[in-house]
């Protein structure tokens, strides 16, 4: 079936073309020829249908928000010192202290800048705010990844869990019925008993600066303060809020 | 370092689709694959001090990926992918036979997707599946572009030969290929 001129071609020719990396004049080129001759055309396809039967069965889907709170949420630099005592901490010695007050002014001015509203800070309890208690007392017995739908039509969901001085932690996002979204932290100093320690209101819908790229510097900053290990995982998390 | 690290952390957001593809090209499964970009993107954080800035940021959690799922993940791989029990999921609204039919293919692609070569897998996936070009590719897989190209060939073939013998249901691309196969 093949003949002279299609066996001049090569695999990787038409790979590139069924690819898009192949442009130009030699494109068109090559493209007139495999709609001349059969063959190669045949051949063509074998790139141009693996390409399209691969998107289909490999698409992997959205990013899961767990890999995106993952991210947003572990601490950089070498930690951990509650598995082994032994090892001495790196983390923070060197020009990053470990927070124990609030870098106020770099906060504000975050704040400022990308619309945050409400902003409650400190190592101990916050005074308690409608909605996000509700949402984390909701949410204490769903797992990292998991959400829950609130009597008033917003989604409260689970971000990530974590063991701090201030106790077991939780990293929550709530998207109000209006649209509006707020990060918080929420921990358990005793049994049953959630209280917001952060929130982060992310204003500005229409800004140009997502608003959540801010906040979690503010919230990692925090988690960092309180002496947060790594994200739990979910046999970890399971124990934990079992406790 | 905060600033550096803030800057990262928003790169990673950006690579997620990348790391994912490749590490389902390693695991074969997307959930296992979530897993081990989760453990990646947190050893990835945790050492960032070992991360050159200039560098190739995908490049470099490419080798931790590699390197924590040759250490943890290989000798636990199941022989069945969790991917196809959506196949026996019951079917509503829709006409079930063509559905059917399009999941089993589907799943047998995977499947002759699993049966390449990890290489040629991680080629096919980062250039077919999440459209990088070639030198994308060869720059963050650290390999040079021929061999991009060499790899992404012999393995769109060799997927072409195990499908040929699979019956494929008529909506998956055969419209555009009648009268050019054999």
């Amino acid at each position: 079936m093949s003949t002279e001129t299609d066996k001049n071609v090569s695999d990787e020719m038409l790979m590139a073309l069924a690819d898009g990396e192949l442009t130009g004049p030699d494109a068109s080129k090559l493209l007139a020829r495999i709609k001349a001759n059969p063959a190669l055309a045949a051949r063509y396809a074998r790139f141009t249908d693996t390409a399209a039967i691969l998107r289909q069965a490999m698409d992997s889907g959205p990013v899961p928000d767990h890999l995106i709170a993952s991210v947003l949420t572990t601490p950089t630099g070498p930690q951990d010192n509650k598995t082994d005592r032994t090892v001495v901490p790196l983390r923070g010695t060197a020009g990053r202290p470990r927070i124990a007050v609030w870098p106020i002014a770099l906060a504000a001015s975050l704040m400022l800048a990308v619309g945050i509203g409400g902003f409650l800070t400190g190592r101990g309890m916050s005074p308690p705010a409608t909605g996000l208690d509700t949402a984390a007392s909701v949410l204490a017995h769903t797992a990292t990844g998991g959400s829950v739908l609130l009597g008033d039509g917003g989604i409260a969901r689970a971000l990530g869990t974590f063991q701090t001085d201030l106790g077991l932690c939780r990293l929550i996002l709530l998207e109000s019925a209006t649209g509006q979204t707020e990060r918080a932290i929420a921990c358990k100093p005793e049994a049953d008993v959630w209280q917001i320690a952060l929130r982060v209101t992310e204003g500005g819908q229409g800004m140009f600066l997502p608003a959540s790229d801010m906040a979690v510097g503010l919230v990692d900053d925090f988690l960092d303060g309180i002496g947060a290990g790594a994200a739990l995982s979910p046999d970890e998390e399971l124990r934990a809020l079992a406790q | 370092m905060t600033l550096l690290s803030d800057a990262i952390r928003t790169e990673i957001i950006q690579l997620l689709p990348r790391l994912r593809a490749f590490g389902r090209s390693l695991t074969g499964v997307q959930d296992q694959a979530d897993d081990l970009v989760q453990q990646t993107v947190e050893k990835g954080l945790r050492n960032i001090d070992s991360y050159t800035p200039g560098t190739r940021l995908d490049s470099w959690l490419f080798r931790i990926m590699r390197n924590t799922w040759i250490d943890g993940h290989r000798a636990q791989r199941p022989t069945v992918t969790l991917d196809d029990v959506d196949i026996v999921s019951p079917l509503i609204g829709e006409d079930g036979r063509d559905v059917t039919e399009t999941r089993l293919y589907l799943a047998q692609v995977r499947q002759a997707m699993g049966r390449l070569p990890e290489d040629q897998r991680v080629v096919l996936m980062l250039v077919c599946v999440e459209g990088l070009s070639y030198r994308e590719v060869a720059q963050s897989l650290e390999i040079p572009e021929g061999t991009v190209m060499s790899r992404l060939s012999r393995g769109r073939l060799a997927l072409a030969a195990m499908l040929d013998t699979l019956p494929r249901p008529l909506d998956q691309g055969q419209k555009h290929t009648q009268g050019f196969t054999r």
